[in-house]
């Protein structure tokens, strides 16, 4: 099994949906967004676009972070192909965050609340403890959530259906079909990590339905 | 520290956005360590060739101080051991094993350099050559370590290891240099012309990694942020002014007539900041490949 997601950039409506669900699921502190969208402009005035790219660890197959960490604290798991990141093996040595090129992880040096000088609120003090200071960290496909059958928080709370989670290995599961029917990419394929997220186009004719719809 | 929530907004939504985890805060001790640990490789290079035992002190000195100056920028130091884990996927933990190495056999050799046993015994020898091993992996950690990084063209270059052990014998002929105000050297200028060939070596892999990595757009910024950045000073007055050619007029001056003890210790400690500054410049420059090409907002 290799957990992947496919994200439809034609349905994506930039709402930042998927990064509240994702602080509201994981608590992570300010400065820390496992799920963020990058936003950019393209072409020139006066044929220019605005474009929102959803982005998240790509939970690569060959991913370059498990190569250079030099614990195993980011290892990438056999059963259904996570990259996660062991807290208590984790030195904080940081060869991860320099070896990714999709700006998925955090390096905690000290973990701050959202209100300064009034401490931590209920729900800081809540989440923080799953944060280790002195640690690297990042999406982990919301491990507790798939292991309860649901799906991650991005995908859950995504009003637009835009994001699709399931099983790569599976040619007959939904992403798989996405992204051979409408010819879905992956980030950055030169740099070799063979990415778990694929991106939809966002323009490309309609080709008929799609189980999405009836969701 | 982390860099503010504005920096990280303004760098998630750059084009090219800027590595600043091994450049930033508390990294800086990350550069000097990197930098510590190749100029104690390179000392213990040029102080066996020229036959100075001050600089095999030093340089192992030096290489020890690199080992706490690496702790320093951990998050969690008291699991440094289990950096020794991955040596067959991580640079890192190559390194770390290197120096663990080099630390114990070179101070063994050292301390028959030193009277307490012959350098000719078997013991000497094996602790010699065990060094040398180690000294060969530091050498060559550092630059792998960072060309490894593919996400970071900068650094994914196959000459930067080689561009890194031309700056560490530099490093190390540069303790030389200052070591022969305190001891009497061997016949002749041989540490000039180490210092001299080591520079002109590093200058010239520095100039052809340039050349070969320009076409590539994130180079590219990488330069900009170089040479027009604002680090831009820091490469042009320390790093090329006072580490190279202040340094190689004082040195090249010491062959004709003697320019004292005191020019060539000058000239020593120009080059060692020039190092110095040089790996800051570098991690500092360092960019991460576009995610999308695109027009910057």
């Amino acid at each position: 099994m290799r957990y992947g997601m496919v994200i439809d950039l034609k349905r994506c409506i930039s709402c930042y949906a998927c990064q509240m669900a994702c602080k509201t699921e994981k608590g992570t502190p300010p400065g820390v967004l496992y799920a963020w969208a990058f936003r950019v402009e393209q072409g020139e005035y006066p044929n220019t676009r605005q474009v929102y790219l959803p982005m998240l660890c790509n939970h690569c197959d060959e991913p370059s972070c498990v190569d250079v960490c030099p614990t195993g604290a980011t290892h990438k798991r056999e059963e259904d192909g996570i990259v996660e990141i062991d807290a208590e093996e984790c030195v904080g040595c940081r060869a991860c965050m320099t070896a990714c090129p999709y700006h998925a992880r955090y390096y905690l040096d000290q973990i701050r609340g959202y209100y300064p000088g009034q401490g931590f609120t209920p729900y800081e003090k809540a989440m923080y403890p799953e944060h280790a200071k002195g640690t690297v960290e990042k999406c982990d496909f919301c491990r507790h959530r798939l292991e309860r059958g649901e799906e991650p928080a991005c995908v859950a709370n995504c009003p637009a259906v835009a994001r699709i989670f399931g099983d790569l290995d599976d040619p007959e599961s939904e992403p798989s079909r996405l992204i051979k029917r409408d010819a879905g990419y992956q980030l950055l394929p030169e740099q070799g990590n063979d990415p778990s997220v694929y991106y939809l186009p966002a323009e490309r004719p309609a080709k008929g339905s799609s189980s999405r719809d009836s969701r | 520290m982390n860099p503010p929530t504005s920096a990280l907004y303004a760098d998630l939504e750059a084009v090219y956005r800027p590595q600043r985890v091994w450049a930033e805060g508390r990294a800086v001790a990350l550069v000097i360590a990197h930098f510590l640990s190749g100029v104690g490789a390179g000392g213990w290079l040029i102080g066996l060739v020229v036959d100075m035992r001050l600089v095999l002190s030093m340089a192992l000195a030096a290489v020890v101080l690199s080992g706490v100056v690496h702790l320093a920028f951990l998050g969690h130091p008291e699991r440094a051991w289990k950096m020794m884990l991955r040596p067959r996927s991580s640079w890192i933990s190559r390194g770390l094993w290197s120096i663990m190495i080099f630390v114990p056999t070179a101070a063994l050799y050292l301390a028959g350099a030193y009277g307490a046993w012959s350098t000719d015994s078997a013991f000497s020898i094996v602790m010699l050559v065990l060094s040398l091993v180690g000294m060969a992996g530091i050498f060559l950690y550092k630059g792998f370590v960072y060309a490894a990084s593919r996400a970071v063209p900068l650094w994914h270059s196959p000459l930067l290891p080689i561009s890194y052990i031309a700056v560490g014998v530099r490093g190390g002929a540069a303790l030389a240099l200052i070591a022969l105000a305190f001891v009497s050297g061997p016949s002749g200028n041989p540490v000039q012309t180490w210092w001299l060939a080591a520079t002109g070596a590093a200058v010239f892999l520095f100039l052809l990694e340039l050349a070969m990595g320009r076409s590539d757009s994130t180079v590219a910024e990488s330069l900009g942020v170089l040479f027009r950045g604002g680090i831009g000073w820091l490469f042009y007055v320390v790093v090329a002014l006072l580490g190279v050619i202040v340094p190689a007029a004082l040195v090249i001056a010491s062959y004709p007539a003697s320019i004292g003890a005191a020019g060539l210790v000058v000239a020593g400690i120009l080059s060692l900041a020039g190092d110095l500054a040089y790996k800051y410049c570098m991690n500092t420059a360092g960019t991460y490949v576009p995610i999308i090409q695109a027009k910057k907002r």
